[in-house]
């Protein structure tokens, strides 16, 4: 509508997914697809980021969604990564209750480096294995309910519970933080997560959520 | 009727990738020099056209059909559904684009950093993330080998396929 001039969006916010690696983060944000036109081409260089625009109580919401696949081991980089993050995806891999039993040093993490009001979502993945499964739901969502975040079971391979899990993060971002953090879409230094001296942290600190 | 027209994934169709202003004077036709050794792209793979639900003006333009044309995209959040794709390790891997301004002529070099796919089916590209170097730069970054990673995809020029 011409009444919207240039504001195409109501809000945007970065999310974060972090993990042990072989969880299947990239597997939540990249669907792999028979891709008959491109086969090798995703796959083979990977998606660092995705924006998504979704419709939150008539709401449009701009979900720039970052993977931080094979960073973990870069302390440095990864602590980048979480600059201006609003919320943080925690997964693991319901069949490695090794990658469970780290959820909670992943959510400490969070807590260290992630803004105070970030909000945390934790996400057991490949739940489509019962065959393997390792971690019951129920395991899940104690530790959740201990740590205070909610908890959701998702399947990156089958889909199920994959767009629920930004859904979910982004209304609990938008019902806790309201209309405080920055609207509309010039917060683009939330896209910064390499150069650390942009001029958002060198100037005004709360001009960046 | 709308002042933008929706630009559609043409292998899904549904999923929207983007907005365009049906009056835009950001449009940039890519040249193909063969003198020059670095503009190389798409060795990777073709872009491809995004749908719309009407015919658009500027395909019925005879001029323009012998070129691709790209969309000079505000920043990347003006897109609405889009994968981006990591930057090359190296300059060295990177691909280079020539276009020209429509509006004035001008003549703009891009390494190629980020490839734009459908944020949903992950198919494309639909456009790229490109990083501006004049000539001389841009021999000098290749020379060094100079690292892509480093650029704040926040600092790159968004093209859409038009």
């Amino acid at each position: 509508m011409s009444a919207n001039k240039g504001k195409a969006f109501d809000k945007s916010m970065k999310l974060l997914m972090v993990g042990d690696s072989g969880v299947g983060k990239s597997c939540l944000l990249l669907r792999f697809v028979d891709d008959k036109f491109n086969p090798s081409f995703i796959t083979t260089i990977g998606i660092d980021f995705k924006i998504k625009t979704i419709d939150q109580d008539g709401r449009k919401i701009k979900l720039q969604i970052w993977d931080t696949a094979g960073q973990e081991r870069f302390r440095t980089i990864t602590t980048a990564y979480y600059r201006g993050a609003m919320g943080i995806i925690i997964v693991y891999d319901v069949t490695d209750h090794n990658t469970f039993d780290r959820v909670e040093t992943w959510y400490k993490t969070v807590q260290q480096h992630a803004k105070d009001d970030a909000q945390v979502i934790i996400v057991g993945n490949k739940c489509d294995e019962e065959d393997s499964r390792m971690v019951s739901t129920q395991e899940g969502e104690e530790l959740a309910n201990r740590l205070n975040v909610p908890f959701i079971e998702a399947s990156a391979k089958n889909g199920l519970n994959v767009s629920e899990v930004f859904y979910k993060l982004s209304k609990l971002i938008l019902e806790k933080s309201g209309d405080d953090f920055q609207s509309n879409g010039d917060n683009g230094d939330n896209v910064d997560i390499k150069n650390g001296n942009s001029k958002s942290s060198s100037g005004s600190a709360s001009n960046c959520c | 009727m709308s002042l933008k027209l929706t630009y559609y994934c043409p292998f899904d169709e549904t999923t929207k990738i983007i907005r365009v202003p049906r009056e835009t004077d950001n449009l940039y036709l890519q040249l193909h020099d063969s003198n020059d050794k670095l503009v190389n792209p798409s060795k990777i793979f073709k872009f491809s056209k995004c749908k719309t639900s009407e015919p658009s003006v500027h395909r019925s333009i005879h001029q323009y059909n012998d070129f691709n044309c790209f969309y000079k995209a505000k920043d990347i959040w003006e897109f609405d559904n889009i994968g981006v794709s990591k930057p090359p390790p190296n300059i060295k891997n990177a691909e280079f684009i020539k276009v020209k301004s429509i509006e004035n002529g001008e003549v703009r070099n891009y390494a190629i950093v980020r490839y734009l796919v459908c944020g949903h089916c992950d198919k494309g590209a639909f456009g790229f993330g490109g990083y501006l170097l004049d000539s001389e730069q841009r021999e000098n970054h290749v020379e060094i080998g100079f690292d892509l990673s480093t650029v704040n995809p926040n600092d790159l020029t968004y093209f859409f396929y038009y």
